[in-house]
């Protein structure tokens, strides 16, 4: 895609948080580089990647925030948490415990971001589906349980990758048009690309008839 | 990323003095557990005071010699790597660094993280310059251990 624009509107902040081996890395990986990386070394602290996306004829820029999935290093990773705007919250659909593990990293996204935080719940290595170990429909119940927005990708095929990135954006972008995301506030993870004068809130925010 | 901005980052004050209070109460009821000790040794070469940097290299040290699991040894070494570099004495960083890229030619973190130590040292006038210290010697046991751990 043409992302050599620089004339974006907003920063959206991300992180990507689960399990080890659930395949963060891939699926940013394979978002931000439309490429699959095979025997993607397990990622140390935090790695960080952007793209540019297009929402309601608005350029975003993504800021993507992928974390080590070891229990051991959640203290460092924690601290990436704050300021966040979307969190994809990943599990490997070919293994139950990293789904079991899912309420753990929920509560983590829930104490640590702005409760406007758009969380997703992906399923990842649908490709795989003739190792499935999690059902969809129960995955499906689980999101809507807790209000989360559901997906199966897989990093692999590059199947859903976008939808993933993308629809996140979407309901940012959402919270931010209908006003539930106050721009004001601190730590939104949401940054309007001009420093628009803070008392007097946005003057200039250009409406745009689609509605996508 | 401008990945020489990895080099420049530094601990929130406040989550310092949390990560070192954890490690200290848990230290003082016995052995403290492994996320702690990672946690405070993280915060600590963070810090814009060089000798709290030490202090987090002596613990990223003892616990890449404890340390049985490879997963662990790679961060810490990775966090090494950064520390010494923190303290610009390139030498170490980058034997460090040479030890993750060994292991892990293609890993993209580690290929990075020599990039902005070598673009920190032009910056600093030092590319060149003749790599010394004993800092080598103590390495080079090391350098065994990661590589055999890696099956």
């Amino acid at each position: 895609m043409a992302n050599a624009s620089f004339n974006y509107s907003y920063i959206f902040k991300y992180i990507i948080i689960g399990d080890m081996g659930v395949g963060k890395s891939c699926l940013l990986h394979q978002f931000t580089e439309k490429k699959f990386m095979p025997d993607c070394p397990h990622t140390i602290g935090v790695e960080f990647g952007t793209r540019i996306i297009e929402v309601s004829g608005q350029k975003i820029k993504l800021q993507i925030w992928d974390t080590a999935g070891q229990e051991r290093f959640r203290a460092v990773t924690r601290s990436y948490y704050r300021g966040a705007a979307g969190a994809l919250m990943v599990y490997d659909m070919t293994r139950r415990s990293t789904y079991n593990h899912l309420s753990s990293w929920l509560a983590d996204a829930r104490n640590l971001t702005h409760p406007n935080t758009a969380i997703f719940l992906i399923g990842n290595k649908a490709d795989l589906e003739d190792q499935r170990d999690v059902p969809y429909e129960e995955a499906k119940a689980f999101a809507e349980e807790n209000g989360l927005t559901f997906l199966e990708c897989s990093a692999k095929t590059g199947s859903n990758v976008e939808d993933a990135f993308l629809e996140t954006a979407k309901q940012i972008y959402q919270n931010i048009q209908d006003g539930s995301l106050d721009l004001n506030a601190a730590d939104t993870g949401v940054q309007p690309k001009q420093n628009l004068p803070r008392a007097t809130g946005n003057t200039s925010n250009e409406k745009n008839d689609c509605k996508c | 990323m401008d990945y020489g901005s990895i080099l420049d980052e530094r601990t929130n004050p406040a989550a310092l003095i949390n990560a070192r209070e954890q490690y200290m109460r848990q230290c003082s009821r016995g052995e403290p557990s492994a996320v702690a000790t990672f946690a405070y040794a993280h915060a600590m070469i963070g810090s814009k005071n060089k000798l709290d940097v030490r202090e987090g290299i002596s613990a990223l040290e003892k616990m890449l010699r404890d340390e049985d699991d490879v997963t662990g040894k790679r961060h810490y070494v990775y966090y090494l790597a950064l520390a010494y570099a923190r303290l610009k004495e390139y030498d170490v960083a980058l034997q460090y660094i040479d030890i993750l890229l060994e292991a892990e030619r293609n890993n993209s973190q580690a290929q990075n993280l020599k990039e902005a130590i070598k673009s920190k040292m032009t910056h600093d006038g030092l590319i060149g310059a003749a790599i010394v210290g004993g800092g080598a010697i103590a390495l080079a046991g090391l350098v065994a251990i990661f590589s055999l751990a890696r099956k």
